[in-house]
């Protein structure tokens, strides 16, 4: 799925002042393409990841997935369109604490109404390396269990477009590279059009691409 | 610098505080209106002490007193005082217009020594007022409540015994009258030098007769009431001040007060309850902080003292909304329960009951936050090294942080009902009410586990959150549960108790009690009740007597100058210090069961016999402290009676058959001075009309009561300060729907980023909200279903054991309030999280930023 971001502008109140963060942003990335988008800490990174998943609206312009403009939807048609096509990696992880591996990455699926979900969900997370943990709760698993169980859930619906922001930015060198490896070759598999935000040039060398936030614009790295 | 910490902390937290506040308050205002009405009715009752006795002291016995005892009165208070002498009595009242049981008092010139009597006409009878009409002629003033039920007005004639009397005013305020409930048989004012010509008193009469005396000196009535008591020794005759009366009256409005204030303390947990929530979600969300601060170097005292000193500021800062709130429901409280007091009540915040908020407030507080302020004590640093986020639910693992709450928890219910032991089988009544809560409360949270299974996603997760998130669904379903058994109790004991008078109106229920009956009149009663073709329910003979020892010791009068501490002390002493009357019969009545013991045997047969067989109510027995096998020695009429006690009976005293405390075994008594009593069995409403004139005509000094009209006022009484309790008990419930508040907004801004997350991973907004009102649907229903049945079993052991009555089973309101719970919790979920499930799922992100 293809990726259309056309003159893309938001800004916030600082005080009196209005900051633009995205200043007319264009880009454009091909289906099952894997970009990094670097920056300095307040560049706009975020910001942007949440207008590509629709949850936030930009004061300007169109984000346009497989010739469908997001940014013209309702929230209702948006939550509709997210919850089908787009799977989103948090930093913090965001798992439901009183629910297990297992039920956590069931979740979007049930939600969606997918058929076997527990068998796809099990299927997913002995994927993970995590078929010993399907039925502990967040609280008793490493930081490294529970982003590659939040992967798991994000891959469960098989998504089309994949947004991660920072999934590795809470673990340690080692566990990051694992978490990683895992996250690439999920995307490899499924063919997924990945966007990854993160700070680690490294990280940013295993993509395809790398898009560099600067002063509201995105520019090739 | 700790001052300032403490104040930036308040004003950070602003919102919680505020939300701490008004919970802590709404629990407070029951409590402390409460104890404002009590003040003022205290204050109201001391001010007109003396106008409640009419004297400084009385002196008053069911029974005339003897020449030595009159002459030791007198004695001790002849030279300080004016005496006024009034005797007091029911007899049947008749005229053209009806006939009614009522209350005479029968007077002299100098009555009443203090008080006035205020009459229709205006006029204000004092006892140097020196023209009282009763006095000079054949006249009597009489209660308003003959006017409203018979038609009696100024200038009407009535008919007490041989008297005939004008109605010379209707009396518009009696400063003796305490308790409106005294309006059963109204008071009728006549010359008491009419006595001896009208035939109402007779032999074996009930009356008392009161000597009032008003001192020159004040200051002589406490070294007098002692003399008295020295001189007096018979315990059948009171001593009292105008002190005591005024104590004496207060306890008996107090003992609708204590069961109010019983609810209240219901609505006190509650709030606390929401209070001890709120500030866990508090503590929750700053664990973290804590965690940093003391790891740069904070003493875990110091963090300590930090939230402490946050919560007793919070605590002190609740009595503003309490005492404006207060100041706004003590008038609708008045009103409600002024009703049953003639006085102007003027109830207002006095400083004491400001201070008792205030200690409330503060050490309240502080007791409910104590398990969660030791946690910060025990919360180690170290955790921020962990690698997963920082984990901060408090869980309590040392259930003896909750001693101090438990603890004043029943000291208030101990205060608050005046009685060691109704205070004590309170909480613990309420502890074994809220260990089944508890435990069905976990049943169904481990129930729901099961609803892994469900193929809808919201009602599997909805239920899965449920029984995962254990110690806030346990404490939304307990403050449910309370709610809605509160609120059921009450009108489910009404309709048990009103059916109870319905049930035996139909059948058993006599419609008229006669008592005083003579000797020699037995017999003419009989013979006139067979030519009207009723039959009597039988003659039960009444012997006057008191008691002079138990198992050889005396029975002395029992007397707490400063007043009685509990209301146990007072009963016991008011059963203690009255004679009793003893009967005689064989076998037991329909409306009685011997609970211990054995039957009496027929007739006493001295030549076998030492002891006469005594038969005792339970009750009665209980408050004496005499059991099977204790040896009573009684004073018949100077004759020395020794009796024991060979069984403990159950009365069922609402069926109004003839029943007595004592019953003596057949053929002791018999030929002993006695008067009778009897009842007549239902008949239709002109008839008994009809009846209760002709039998006043002819036997002028015999009593009847109309029962049916008895029971309709008593049941007015009973509804009037069960409107009050209803009110208690919807402040109880309206509380716990803050509480709820509370929780659910509590929940939800914890949960806030958990609900976002689901409507980023394609939940659809409708479906979050119907995933949060579930749960609380879930909870409230099962809630409401479990407080409705366990308020059927309450109100059965109430019914059962303190009215003694039979219970009956009322399906609506139950079914009434698990539904309306179950509604309004929904409402409630539903608006508490509507913003949060409205907002933008944005919210994760700009949270991460």
């Amino acid at each position: 799925m293809s990726l259309y971001i056309k003159n893309l502008q938001k800004s916030f109140h600082q005080g009196e002042d209005r900051v633009a963060v995205l200043n007319g942003l264009t880009a454009d990335i091909k289906n099952g393409e894997v970009v990094a988008i670097v920056g300095q800490s307040g560049s706009g990174k975020s910001t942007l990841l949440s207008l590509l998943a629709g949850l936030d609206q930009a004061d300007m312009g169109d984000v346009v997935v497989d010739g469908v403009n997001i940014s013209t939807m309702t929230e209702k048609q948006v939550t509709d369109f997210r919850g089908q096509n787009i799977g989103i990696v948090f930093q913090q992880y965001h798992l439901v604490s009183h629910l297990t591996a297992l039920e956590n990455v069931m979740l979007p699926m049930e939600i969606l109404g997918m058929p076997e979900a527990e068998k796809q969900a099990v299927g997913m997370l002995k994927e993970m390396g995590l078929e010993h943990r399907l039925h502990q709760f967040p609280s008793r698993m490493s930081g490294g269990e529970c982003q590659r169980v939040a992967i798991a859930r994000a891959l469960a619906v098989h998504p089309k477009i994949l947004l991660a922001d920072e999934p590795s930015g809470n673990l340690d060198i080692h566990t990051g590279d694992r978490v990683m490896n895992i996250f690439f070759e999920a995307a490899k598999k499924y063919q997924i059009t990945t966007i990854l935000v993160t700070h680690s040039e490294a990280l940013a060398t295993r993509c395809q691409r790398t898009l560099r936030l600067s002063e509201g614009q995105l520019v090739e790295a | 610098m700790f001052l300032r910490w403490v104040y930036r902390e308040l004003l950070r937290s602003w919102k919680f505080g505020l939300f701490f506040i008004f919970n802590l308050s709404l629990g407070l205002t029951g409590y402390v209106s409460l104890e404002a009405f009590k003040v003022s009715l205290q204050d109201t009752l001391s001010a007109n002490a003396k106008a409640i006795l009419s004297a400084d002291l009385a002196v008053s016995a069911r029974r005339e007193l003897t020449g030595t005892e009159k002459d030791a009165m007198t004695g001790v208070m002849a030279q300080d005082s004016v005496m006024s002498q009034t005797y007091e009595f029911y007899a049947m009242m008749t005229s053209d217009k009806g006939s009614r049981l009522v209350m005479v008092r029968a007077v002299d010139d100098a009555y009443p020594l203090y008080g006035t009597v205020g009459l229709a006409s205006g006029e204000e009878v004092r006892g140097d007022s020196p023209n009282k009409e009763i006095l000079k002629s054949m006249a009597a003033w009489v209660y308003p409540e003959l006017e409203a039920q018979i038609g009696l007005h100024k200038g009407d004639e009535i008919q007490l015994g041989q008297l005939k009397l004008k109605i010379a005013d209707v009396i518009s305020k009696d400063g003796t009258q305490t308790f409106r409930a005294a309006s059963i048989a109204p008071r009728v004012f006549i010359n008491r030098a009419l006595l001896p010509q009208s035939g109402l008193i007779q032999f074996g009469s009930t009356f008392s007769v009161n000597y009032f005396f008003k001192l020159k000196n004040d200051a002589l009535t406490v070294g007098h009431k002692a003399e008295l008591l020295k001189v007096l020794k018979d315990p059948a005759i009171q001593i009292e001040t105008a002190k005591t009366a005024s104590e004496d009256s207060s306890r008996q409005l107090g003992y609708l007060s204590d069961y109010l204030g019983l609810v209240a303390i219901i609505a006190l947990f509650m709030s606390a309850l929401g209070a001890a929530y709120l500030f866990r979600l508090f503590m929750t969300q700053r664990m973290r902080e804590v965690a940093i601060l003391r790891s740069l170097g904070l003493q875990a005292t110091r963090a300590v003292s930090l939230y402490a000193a946050q919560v007793t500021i919070l605590g002190l800062l609740s009595l503003i909304p309490t005492v404006i709130v207060s100041s706004l429901v003590l008038p609708l409280l008045s009103e409600l329960l002024a009703s049953l007091t003639p006085f102007n009540l003027y109830p207002s915040m006095s400083l004491r009951v400001v201070l008792m908020a205030l200690i409330l407030g503060v050490i309240g507080s502080f007791v409910i936050c104590l398990p969660f302020l030791l946690k910060i004590q025990d919360l180690k640093p170290s955790r921020l090294f962990a690698e997963e986020k920082f984990s901060s639910s408090i869980e309590i693992q040392k259930p003896w942080v909750f001693l101090p709450g438990i603890l004043l928890f029943w000291l208030l219910a101990v205060a608050q009902a005046n009685s060691f032991k109704i205070g004590s089988v309170f909480v613990g009544a309420f502890f074994v009410v809220l260990l089944i809560l508890s435990a069905t409360g976990t049943l169904l949270l481990m129930a729901l586990r099961g609803a892994g299974r469900f193929k809808n996603w919201v009602s599997k997760y909805s239920l899965l959150g449920l029984s995962r998130r254990r110690a806030s669904s346990l404490a939304i379903f307990i403050a449910l549960g309370l709610g809605s058994l509160l609120i059921n109790v009450l009108p489910q004991l009404k309709v048990s108790l009103q059916n109870e008078f319905k049930t035996e109106s139909v059948s058993k229920i006599p419609s008229l009690f006669m008592f005083d009956i003579q000797d020699d009149q037995v017999e003419p009663i009989k013979a006139f009740l067979k030519q009207q073709d009723i039959p009597s329910i039988g003659f039960s003979p009444l012997v006057r007597a008191r008691i002079l020892k138990v198992n050889g010791q005396e029975f002395e009068r029992k007397a707490a100058e400063g007043g009685f501490t509990t209301r146990e002390q007072e009963a016991e002493a008011r059963f203690r210090n009255r004679g009793v009357n003893l009967s005689y019969r064989e076998g037991v009545s329909d409306s009685e069961m011997i609970v211990e013991g054995r039957l009496l045997a027929p007739m006493f047969d001295p030549a076998k016999q030492k002891y006469a067989e005594l038969s005792v109510e339970a009750k009665y027995a209980d408050r004496l402290g005499i059991k099977i096998g204790d040896v009573l020695q009684f004073d018949v009429q100077g004759v020395e009676i020794d009796g024991q006690v060979v069984n403990l009976r159950k009365v069922k005293w609402t069926s109004f058959q003839p029943n007595f405390f004592v019953i003596m075994q057949n053929g002791v008594l018999n030929d002993a001075p006695k008067t009778f009593i009897t009842a007549l069995p239902k008949m239709p409403e002109a008839e008994k009309e009809q009846m209760q004139m002709e039998l006043a005509k002819r036997f002028s000094n015999v009593s009847i009561v109309d029962v049916q009209r008895t029971v309709n006022e008593v049941l007015k009484i009973a509804d009037q300060m069960s409107w009050s309790l209803e009110l208690m008990a919807g402040l109880a419930l309206f509380t716990g729907y803050v509480v709820l508040y509370s929780i659910v907004s509590g929940q939800v801004r914890l949960r806030r980023w958990e609900l976002n997350m689901l409507k980023v991973v394609g939940a659809k907004f409708g479906a979050v909200s119907r995933y949060l009102v579930l749960e609380f649907v879930t909870l409230s229903l099962a809630a409401g279903i479990m407080g409705a049945g366990l308020s059927v079993i309450v109100s059965y052991f109430i019914s059962y054991y303190v009215f003694e009555g039979s219970f009956v089973f009322n399906w609506a309101w139950p079914v009434f309030t698990a539904l309306g719970v179950c509604v309004l919790s929904a409402l409630i979920a539903y608006f508490a999280s509507r913003r949060v499930v409205n907002e933008s799922p944005l919210v994760i992100l700009q949270e991460e930023r």
